[in-house]
């Protein structure tokens, strides 16, 4: 059974998600970029890494200020040290995932 | 060196399929609160594929808000995507159109900081390293969020055992590897104020406009200051 208004809200979503997906590809066999953009893009991939790194660890509602989840945070910084010694992407996760279920736990 | 195909991208993805399992099973269970049935999560997941996204959708069928404001919302919230796939178009500038748009289609903030990865190391990714890559995180996300729903109340909170830590892990193992490539061109007192102009911006932006909204525009923020310093 799929509920016609539940069907149209699907249907509006995945479109309006697309279609910025898309676009740029398009985009690009138009017009070259111009050279302040691509300089512009060359930031985006820590910026955005950032960005989103920010909005997992604080939660944020409008209308009140920004509040830190320590436990998330504090487990950072382990996984920070173990991709910066070992490289190895893997084995950051894990040891993030053991320090944040530990956290919880005492917490 | 032997090229890297569609099997090296999949496992390439294994962080985004733990995490994905646990936000996709925790995105199930949300759904089916919402009144969404396991076939609708199912079309949703395969159609819209978007996390931040599918969340706020199912808020809004909850509320029964009018289509025109969930088209808006939704799209405000995946907005950054046009951000992160015209970067993209320049990691892949000769494949054809269609390999493009089957990359970006399939393409998430998960993937893409992967692909962020392998682009330090690799020069010349492949787009069938890129499709494994993307298709991993897909069949992961479909699985999950589809048996959240059916199984709904039935399991324990998947977030007490950190697994839904697995992103955000992967977050900052991405961030650190690009910050080592970074240091490398650039002076690091501009990195600091790049960064810094990306934690004040997001922090006041918060408090005035949705989360995902201050994402994007901090973003901008961000890339702007940093071609600001370039001057």
């Amino acid at each position: 059974m799929i509920d016609t208004y539940i069907l149209a809200a699907i249907i509006v979503s995945a479109l309006v998600t697309w279609i910025p997906r898309i676009f740029p590809y398009i985009l690009v066999r138009f017009a070259k970029l111009p050279d302040k953009v691509v300089q512009f893009l060359g930031y985006l991939p820590i910026t955005i890494i950032f960005a989103l790194i920010l909005s997992s660890i604080f939660t944020v509602e409008v209308g009140s200020l920004p509040r830190l989840n320590w436990l998330e945070t504090i487990a950072v910084l382990p996984t920070f040290l173990v991709i910066s010694k070992s490289k190895n992407v893997m084995l950051a996760v894990v040891t993030g995932i053991i320090c944040i279920a530990f956290l919880r736990l005492v917490f | 060196m032997k090229e890297k195909g569609f099997w090296d991208g999949a496992r390439a993805a294994m962080p985004t399929v733990f995490g994905y399992l646990s936000i996709g099973l925790a995105f199930g269970i949300v759904a089916a609160k919402a009144g969404v049935s396991p076939l609708e999560t199912a079309l949703m997941s395969i159609m819209v594929y978007s996390g931040s996204g599918q969340f706020a959708l199912a808020a809004l069928i909850l509320s029964k808000a009018p289509l025109a404001s969930i088209a808006m919302t939704v799209f405000l919230i995946n907005l950054r995507h046009f951000l992160m796939n015209l970067h993209t178009s320049t990691v892949f500038p000769t494949a054809s159109l269609g390999q493009q748009v089957l990359i970006g289609t399939f393409m998430t903030d998960e993937s893409y900081g992967v692909m962020l990865g392998e682009n330090l190391q690799n020069k010349n990714i492949l787009p069938k390293w890129m499709y494994g890559n993307n298709f991993a995180g897909y069949l992961t996300w479909i699985t999950a969020t589809v048996l959240g729903c059916v199984l709904g109340g039935l399991i324990p909170n998947p977030d007490a055992f950190g697994i839904d830590f697995a992103l955000i892990a992967m977050f900052v193992a991405i961030f650190a590897s690009q910050l080592e490539g970074m240091v490398r061109t650039v002076k690091l007192p501009k990195i600091a104020w790049i960064l810094g102009a990306v934690l004040l911006s997001y922090l006041v932006l918060a408090i005035f406009i949705s989360g995902s909204l201050a994402v994007l525009m901090a973003t901008l923020i961000g890339c702007t200051v940093g071609v600001m310093i370039d001057d």
